[in-house]
């Protein structure tokens, strides 16, 4: 098998599977019982709480645990909104984003918000001179993501944080699901960041907003304090853990990890490029790990299968969009309807080898050659 | 006369779109404004066979399809693709 979806999902590691079920057998505790067994659980969160705080340069209190990266958006956009509408009720968004950021936008423009869009530049970056100027007294807040998960690209976090600092009224949330345990991206200025761990090697079923001590949220789910008040429910001692050793394992040679990818990228990029009718979506400054493509006259589900007939694993679009709908990122970049349509992702790890790459690039030509003569 | 929107809350465009038909709803009191979500109301949204694109506008005159308005259009260019049919 050769699985090139890494950005959909990651295939859990080993160490933290063994973590998970570790904890699961040994601590069976409700951490918020107040007997022994549950403070075994609760100093046991406090202490993976604490490490994922060291490791991203944040405070323990400033994490709240979720159920996946969609509920960390969806507690991140309906929690301000809910919150903060007597300040205003304008939100500013990206064409960039995943269906987790809409969803939530749509529901609140059905309740009165109004939501703009910020353009994008030709490579696909945040025209921050445009951001600016959609900016108004009752923005309340602007929602991105740090990489693209269909293209790859990375915005400037770090420049828009600062300029979003004039504006103290707008809180500024980052859906950082493909960039963590990938890149370094500094935190400092953003007030909201999503994760989640199935996207670093980690168990599904766990993510985490990130939110800055000052700001307050709506909840989404009304119950007990929890580990904190902005989200109930029993603790999940061993899902968090395991998040904690994914997130540690995943910042180990990062930087390494990232030179390599980025050679698997080219090796890919160069394959693609000998075929007059493929197009490379992703720019070429975007994230390594994602390539994002579309050949000419071949649906991109039909070549997806086609692949998946040689055990070759890659996605259309990305897999939580809607499958009848043309990709509004690509479209953004391109300009070119039939591209966004028809496009194909390769998501890369350092898991890949050079053998599956070359693999990949045979089948793909056995598939092109098949799929054009029909 | 009736107007059928078909949106998505995954879909953008419809983050711009369905505000401005609602915006718009209230220069035509004799038509009926109806609205559908893709996957909520799959049954009806069955029925009009929609596209790749999302939404979908469809203007109905005594039951027979006059316009169908696909995709993102900004309140000017929808406003002129309503009175076109309905005039």
């Amino acid at each position: 098998m050769i699985y090139l979806d890494y950005s959909a999902t990651t295939p859990v590691n080993k160490e933290v599977l063994d973590t998970f079920n570790k904890v699961s057998l040994n601590y069976i505790g409700n951490p918020n019982s107040l007997h022994k067994l549950g403070v075994e659980a609760k100093t046991l969160i406090n202490s993976a709480t604490e490490q994922i705080a060291d490791i991203l340069k944040i405070k323990p209190s400033e994490i709240i645990y979720t159920s996946s990266a969609s509920e960390a958006n969806n507690l991140a956009i309906k929690g301000i909104a809910l919150k903060y509408q007597n300040r205003g009720k304008h939100i500013i968004t990206t064409p960039l984003e995943h269906s987790s950021i809409y969803g939530p936008l749509n529901y609140l423009s059905d309740l009165g918000f109004e939501i703009d869009f910020v353009n994008i530049t030709d490579n696909g970056m945040i025209d921050i001179d445009h951001l600016k100027s959609l900016i108004r007294n009752d923005t309340i807040l602007f929602t991105t993501n740090s990489v693209n998960s269909e293209l790859g690209i990375i915005q400037p976090i770090e420049e828009i944080g600062k300029m979003l600092k004039g504006y103290p009224k707008c809180y500024f949330h980052v859906d950082m699901v493909q960039s963590i345990g990938k890149i370094h991206i500094p935190l400092d200025n953003v007030d909201l960041i999503s994760i989640e761990a199935h996207k670093f090697y980690g168990i599904k079923g766990i993510g985490m907003l990130i939110k800055k001590d000052k700001i307050l949220l709506e909840p989404l789910i009304h119950g007990g304090k929890s580990t904190t008040v902005f989200r109930s429910g029993t603790p999940a001692t061993s899902l968090i853990v395991s998040l904690a050793k994914a997130l540690r394992l995943s910042y180990i040679n990062l930087d390494e990890k990232y030179k390599y990818v980025q050679n698997l990228n080219n090796l890919i990029r160069m394959g693609l490029e000998k075929y007059d009718d493929v197009a490379v979506n992703s720019p070429i400054n975007a994230l390594p790990y994602v390539i994002n493509f579309s050949v000419d006259g071949i649906k991109p589900e039909t070549f997806m299968h086609a692949l998946e007939e040689y055990d070759i694993y890659i996605s259309t679009q990305t897999a939580c969009s809607n499958p009848n709908n043309i990709s509004k990122a690509v479209y953004s970049v391109t300009k070119d309807s039939k591209k966004a349509g028809s496009s194909l992702r390769i998501s890369l790890s350092h898991l890949t080898t050079e053998n599956e790459v070359e693999q990949f690039l045979k089948f793909f030509d056995v598939c092109y050659k098949k799929l054009k003569l029909k | 006369m009736k107007i059928i929107y078909i949106g998505a809350v995954w879909c953008p465009a419809c983050l711009i779109v369905k505000p401005v038909l609602k915006k718009l709803q209230s220069n035509y009191v004799n038509i009926d404004f109806i609205y559908y979500d893709y996957d909520m109301d799959e049954e009806e949204v069955n029925k009009y066979q929609v596209g790749k694109v999302l939404p979908e506008i469809i203007i109905f005159d005594n039951d027979k399809e006059i316009q169908r308005i696909i995709g993102e259009k900004n309140k000017k260019e929808l406003e002129g693709l309503i009175n076109e049919v309905i005039k």
